[in-house]
């Protein structure tokens, strides 16, 4: 998984749970499995279908991946059954995790959820403010985010992110980026 | 004499140096950055790729990669902290080293022997590269199914981790390629009304999504990279009698590094600490190994950079990436309607001379660039995180829009990084997802025309004996994967009972 394994282990401390995030991942696999097979039901049929059809393979990878989420979920339910009952096993599993300084997964997803906002709030804004602006709110945004001083090297940041963005995308690579208020 | 004026060709009547340097370059500094790994560095890089002829595109890539595996050792020497996974073997010598005021020595020593891995993970493709091509030719639709699903279960087997989740990685992958238009009766298929799901989810937006995004997610709530000492910004070379020293752990290096970058899932992590093991148990000085053995670096860094060539191995014979790097470079061929495989040897010929003539000068050019981008690497290590992750952030946008000029394409790569983001929390692997992603259109088109080529008969999926036998292996190895758990435990409590 690239550097994650770095990031996860070092920081997040998510290991600690492996049982309870085992059985979540079932689940989860469970009702994709659901939500695609019913979505396989929906997809029109033509006379230029083969004995399968275009929903033949859909419906095969959900039938595969039900029994992966069960077989995951029911692993997971056993060991915690075993260790005796879920809040024993998590109890337990969390004693033993190392907690180096690790954040609880409550703040790392408020974390994630601030940073997939601030790339929401771009792509709305930007056919409105245009592109030279929207870049350069946004470098500024996710330096302040992520506990930089807003102080005057970061307003200095912003317009040189905004001028070297600008200049690279749409002057040297012509990219025809929404110029927004700056049109005309 | 034509090669050679080929050569000179490609040399001189393209940009093919500098676009190397600059993937190079590029690629130590993303290497060099904690957290973020060669695939990263190069799924920044895919966007740019765009606007390339596919010779250039493809050299930037895997030059990139190159660059990368040597950059991961610069903060693994210097603040032991390794900038890539392969490059964690590297920081126990090297801080080692670093902690007993040889930093500048244990950086040369890395240089030098990542130079020696890439000059022979080079002369291994090219001569490995070949003769599977000619076997790959042969093939014919239930082959490519069979081999689309030998590559899957392999990776899934051996990715690491939970078998279950690869192989659910790997359906949910092969689910995400039905999206759009279907290959053979061309009604539309999960697109939910939107016409920009029409021709499918481009991998190259689920791949910046899984691994560039989600990693700027997950650092979010992690700290500050540590510091290094700006008086660290020096290389010394190995002398004569050091050079000979460590020609035994640079060749046990390479030979690990052969072999693990071919086999698909392995990657440079596991050959980097193996060689390290090796290189330990040959040694006339096992002792100094932990405690700043020049050996200790020589053997992990001549072994990455080793596999940072043979990875290509499969996924240019074949089209089956064992690596998330490679699977991104894959993505680079898929941006310019290329698919490796044999048929990229026949139709696309000059591509692969031009990636070959790339990598061929990558060794050189990681000497030259290596020595003079040691004190911008320190420079970026040191830079703020936060400001570093606001620019990714921004590269990742602007890039990804000047593809399709496209605002689904932003939310489909926030999305995915919203995914990836999970899937780190659930210990799901990307690699068999991507590979699912990037396989499935072959895996479905082939499976379906070889049933309508045969009236519907799935036995013609056993009649191909290389069809038949690349079944039975996906067979063996799931079988294996399943059955390891069990025969450890059977082992363990046999131990425990005797």
């Amino acid at each position: 998984m690239g550097s994650s394994g770095l990031a996860m282990a070092g920081g997040m401390g998510l290991h600690e749970d492996k049982t309870m995030r085992d059985f979540i991942g079932g689940l989860v696999l469970l009702a994709l499995a659901a939500g695609y097979y019913l979505q396989s039901l929906q997809i029109p049929r033509s006379t230029l279908n083969d004995s399968y059809g275009a929903h033949g393979v859909p419906q095969i990878l959900a039938a595969c991946l039900a029994p992966l989420g069960m077989l995951l979920a029911a692993k997971a339910l056993v060991a915690m059954l075993r260790k005796g009952g879920v809040a024993t096993a998590t109890a337990a599993e969390a004693a033993a995790g190392d907690g180096k300084g690790s954040a609880s997964l409550g703040r790392s997803v408020l974390r994630m959820l601030g940073m997939l906002g601030l790339g929401i709030a771009y792509i709305l804004l930007l056919p409105w403010i245009g592109y030279p602006l929207a870049i350069g709110l946004m470098v500024g945004a996710v330096v302040l985010y992520q506990g930089g001083a807003a102080r005057f090297g970061l307003l200095l940041t912003m317009i040189g992110a905004s001028l070297g963005f600008w200049g690279v995308f749409v002057k040297l690579l012509g990219v025809p980026l929404p110029a927004g208020i700056w049109a005309g | 004499m034509d090669i050679l004026y080929q050569v000179f060709a490609l040399y001189t009547g393209t940009p093919i140096i500098l676009v190397a340097a600059i993937g190079v370059a590029w690629g130590i500094v993303g290497g060099a950055l904690p957290g973020i790994s060669p695939s990263i560095t190069m799924a920044l890089l895919l966007p740019f790729t765009y606007t390339l002829d596919p010779t250039s595109a493809v050299v930037l890539l895997a030059c990139t990669y190159v660059g990368a595996e040597y950059g991961g050792s610069v903060p693994a020497i210097l603040i032991n902290t390794p900038g890539t996974n392969a490059a964690a073997a590297t920081t126990i010598d090297g801080y080692a080293m670093k902690q007993r005021g040889m930093a500048a020595e244990a950086l040369g020593i890395s240089l030098y022997s990542g130079v020696i891995g890439g000059i022979i993970g080079f002369l291994l493709l090219v001569f490995l590269t070949g003769p599977l091509v000619r076997v790959a030719l042969l093939f014919t639709p239930p082959t490519y199914f069979a081999l689309g699903l030998l590559g899957l279960s392999v990776i899934a087997s051996l990715s690491g981790g939970s078998l279950v989740k690869a192989l659910a990685a790997a359906v949910i992958g092969l689910m995400v390629a039905t999206i759009g238009t279907d290959p053979i009766s061309g009604v539309s298929r999960f697109t939910f009304g939107q016409a920009d799901l029409l021709g499918g989810v481009a991998p190259i937006l689920i791949m910046v999504g899984l691994f560039a995004v989600s990693e700027l997610f997950a650092q979010s709530s992690l700290g500050e990279w540590v510091k290094s000492a700006a008086d660290t910004a020096r290389i010394r070379f190995p002398d004569g009698k050091l050079r000979r020293r460590l020609v035994k752990p640079q060749l046990i290096g390479s030979g690990i590094g052969a072999f693990e970058g071919v086999m698909p899932g392995a990657g440079g992590t596991i050959a980097s600490f193996m060689s390290y093991n090796e290189a330990r148990r040959w040694s006339r000085h096992g002792e100094e190994f932990g405690h700043g053995s020049p050996e200790g670096i020589a053997a992990p860094e001549s072994a990455n950079n080793t596999v940072a060539c043979t990875a290509l191995v499969p996924m240019l014979s074949f089209g089956i990436p064992g690596s998330n790097a490679t699977a991104v470079l894959l993505g680079g061929f898929l941006i310019h309607g290329m698919r490796p495989g044999p048929q990229l040897f026949q139709e696309n010929s000059d591509v692969i001379f031009g990636l070959y003539s790339g990598l061929a000068i990558s060794p050189f050019l990681l000497l030259a660039l290596g020595m003079m981008m040691l004190p911008l690497c320190i420079w970026m290590v040191n830079r703020p995180k936060a400001y570093l992750m606001a620019f990714i952030y921004a590269l990742i946008f602007s890039g990804i829009y000047s593809i399709h000029q496209s605002m689904f394409d932003l939310a489909i790569v926030l999305a995915a990084g919203g995914v990836g983001f999970f899937m780190r929390i659930l210990r799901f692997p990307f690699l068999p997802l991507v590979l699912g992603l990037v396989l499935g259109y072959m895996v479905e088109s082939n499976f379906r025309r070889s049933l309508v080529l045969s009236g519907d008969d799935p036995m013609v999926f056993l009649q191909d004996p290389i069809a038949a036998g690349f079944l039975a292996l996906a067979a063996i190895f799931v079988c294996g994967s399943l059955a390891a758990p069990l025969f450890r435990s059977w082992r363990q409590g046999r131990e425990a009972r005797s």
